[in-house]
């Protein structure tokens, strides 16, 4: 049953899984959705999506699924028109002689659609029977009874099924400009709590001791276990070159979070202008005084610091390839793209995340440098769902997909 | 079998549910599977599951999470501390574990001779692998105790209602056995008719003004913290208390502190005025 629109799910790339199709089809098989389309769409929804950022994807293939099947687009677009602009009419006799089904389900609903649309010929509103604005057939749009299809039109009665096609949940999409604790939360899913079985069993376990205790008739037994803490530590490095002026807000967004994040075992910023050369800098304006030598900081943090460079990696291939490329500060003994290597061989866990992918690339020799970083490093857009991505690579490290 | 009878819930004198979150609660009672509300604050999540326990005339357990909470503490407590204590002074009855066996709110809802409304709330405060360990549980409505080597299995099945802030992601394998509904914030019909359940008295013109001043409020831009349903009747109790007219409601927001809980989103209004 309906097996078609679970496919489609997929295809749309809507992850439903088995358990919660069989989920929907109990409540079919129970009865409890009975005829009426709007609890198909309510139900549907409560058993399939799991998320309201799902909401909108859901309601966009779900309405697109049933204009398929009622092949909205075949209508003839004088009648596409009369059913957005309906002119309110009189019913006529002879359709109402015939019989209205008692018990209307979906595919009847379908079936019928598409029996009437070869059947009727003009408009009809107020009817009981035809496609058509108000009265009280079920196809068509503001019908009082309610339980019908509305073909697009505005949702007067607010009882349509086609409500999904208003798509009133798009801002939860995933791929939406995020707030920085929006941020927060997607770092949080960097966390490793450990009891990593190489440590030491170095904290006193109370309820074991206790327990123990207990089973030895009160003889006391002391029992250490393995501490447990998020064992990350974080490494950032952010471009403040011109071209990441335009992405300023959001990447200072991204540094707010970051810094606000208590859950990591330690948090290192470093920005670097364009490429990283010679040297990073501790401030953002990457000026003299704040510089560090670069095999300082490779030097300084282990192999387990995870490593998420912030830059929109356009530059010009000499900025990028050429010793000496720098066109800011100093001259750089060793060009960017050997720093970067550099780091790519000691960090196992190092990801990119790229604030311009968010928009359409552009061409030219300028991206000719973020297409070349993107085939070396895991390269993730600044969103939301990139930056989940992201996390989920440095808590995975370097295991291909 | 009486919970083969259909309980249906459809609201209750003091809550007004919308059409898409009723069907939610009626397919998660029929299908027995945990209903997953998620929604912004002051929507009513946790007030839900009070009008389904008295809609349906049961009783309803709360389990609050804290940061800390373990899977574990809902199913019982070995008092380990309390036998230690009777054992060092030759207590009778240390080595019957079972008297130190204490149900927790799951177990509690499990051993209860009638069918209860459990209510876990605010899930996502707990640690992300949280929920998983507790979907054997939920799934099979049972659990094992070693200590005592004794199965809990619940008498009747209870209602479960979970919720959620969606502060933390929770598993999927935990997803996929709920039902699920997001409380979108009430638009002002429904909100008209929440208001007019607390206040049966209000005038209204009143009633429509306030509506209007307090969507007003809300979608001013940059409130760090949106005023919810039960800011709002608090605030229209204060107007109704202190006999505001509603011709002034247009101009000025009397009492702006009961809507507005923040310093900052107070300051950024009356900047705006």
């Amino acid at each position: 049953m309906f097996t078609g629109f679970f496919y489609y799910l997929r295809a749309g790339g809507f992850s439903v899984g088995p358990v919660e199709w069989m989920t929907l089809m109990e409540a079919l098989d129970q009865d409890l959705i009975g005829s009426s389309l709007d609890r198909f769409y309510w139900i549907s929804r409560a058993a399939l999506v799991k998320s309201e950022v799902e909401y909108d994807r859901y309601d966009q293939l779900f309405f697109s699924y049933f204009r398929e099947v009622e092949e909205y687009a075949a209508l003839s677009g004088e009648m596409k028109n009369w059913l957005e602009n309906p002119r309110m009419r009189k019913t006529s006799e002879e359709v109402e002689a015939l019989p209205l089904p008692e018990k209307r389900n979906l595919k009847e609903l379908m079936d019928r659609l598409s029996w009437m649309k070869k059947l009727q010929e003009g408009e009809h509103n107020q009817g009981n029977f035809w496609i058509g604005a108000g009265g009280k057939s079920n196809l068509g749009h503001s019908a009082q009874e309610g339980t019908g299809l509305r073909l697009a039109g505005s949702s007067k009665n607010r009882r349509a099924l086609g409500t999904c096609g208003e798509r009133k949940f798009q801002d939860f999409r995933k791929n939406a400009v995020i707030t920085s604790r929006q941020f927060q939360l997607a770092l949080r899913r960097l966390r490793q709590l450990s009891e990593q079985s190489n440590q030491e069993k170095s904290e006193l376990d109370v309820e074991e001791t206790i327990r123990q205790t207990g089973d030895h008739g009160g003889l006391l037994t002391l029992a250490y276990r393995r501490p447990r803490k998020n064992q990350i530590a974080l490494l950032l490095l952010m471009d403040c070159g011109g071209s990441m002026r335009r992405h300023s807000m959001l990447c200072s967004q991204l540094f707010q979070a970051v810094d606000q994040s208590t859950h990591f075992r330690d948090v290192k910023v470093y920005y670097f202008h364009n490429c990283v050369y010679d040297e990073l800098f501790m401030d953002p304006k990457c000026e003299a005084d704040s510089a560090v030598s670069t095999q300082w900081v490779l030097n300084q943090y282990g192999a387990d610091y995870r490593v998420a460079v912030v830059g929109d990696g356009t530059m010009s291939p000499e900025e990028l390839f050429d010793v000496g490329g720098s066109y800011q500060g100093k001259f750089n003994q060793v060009a960017g793209i050997e720093w970067l290597r550099r780091f790519q061989k000691k960090y196992t866990h190092m990801v990119w995340i790229n604030p311009s992918l968010r928009e359409r690339m552009g061409r030219g020799f300028l991206v000719e440098t973020l297409y070349y970083l993107k085939e070396m490093f895991p390269t993730y857009p600044l969103t939301l769902e990139g930056l989940e991505g992201a996390m989920k690579k440095l808590l995975r490290g370097q295991s291909k997909e | 079998m009486p919970d083969q009878l259909r309980q249906t819930f459809a609201g209750s004198g003091t809550y007004i549910v919308s059409e898409p979150l009723m069907e939610a609660v009626n397919i998660a009672i029929a299908l027995k599977k945990p209903l997953l509300l998620k929604g912004e604050p002051g929507t009513g999540k946790t007030m839900l599951a009070q009008a389904i326990a008295e809609a349906l005339g049961l009783r309803l357990l709360i389990w609050n999470i804290k940061s800390t909470t373990k899977a574990q503490e809902a199913l019982y407590r070995y008092d380990t501390v309390q036998r230690l204590y009777d054992s060092q002074f030759g207590e009778a009855g240390v080595d019957e574990i079972a008297r130190y066996i204490h149900p927790g709110k799951l177990g509690e809802a499990f051993l209860s001779e009638e069918q209860v409304v459990l209510l876990i709330d605010e899930i996502d405060k707990a640690d992300l692998e949280f929920p998983n360990d507790l979907l054997w549980e939920l799934d099979q409505m049972e659990f094992f105790i070693p200590e005592t080597k004794e199965t809990v299995r619940a008498k009747h099945r209870p209602i479960v209602i979970i919720t959620s802030n969606g502060e933390k992601d929770l598993p999927d394998a935990f997803l996929r056995r709920c039902i699920f509904h997001y409380i979108e914030f009430p638009d002002p019909e429904l909100m008209e008719e929440i208001v007019k359940v607390h206040f049966p008295q209000i005038e209204e013109h009143l009633l429509c003004a306030s509506l209007e001043a307090f969507y007003r409020v809300r979608d001013s831009k940059g409130l760090q913290k949106k005023p919810g349903t039960s800011e709002l009747i608090d605030w229209v109790r204060a107007l109704s208390l202190g006999g505001i007219p509603a011709e002034r409601l247009a101009e000025a927001i009397p009492f702006a502190g009961v809507l507005l809980k923040k310093k900052e989103d107070l300051a950024v209004f009356q900047e705006k005025r």
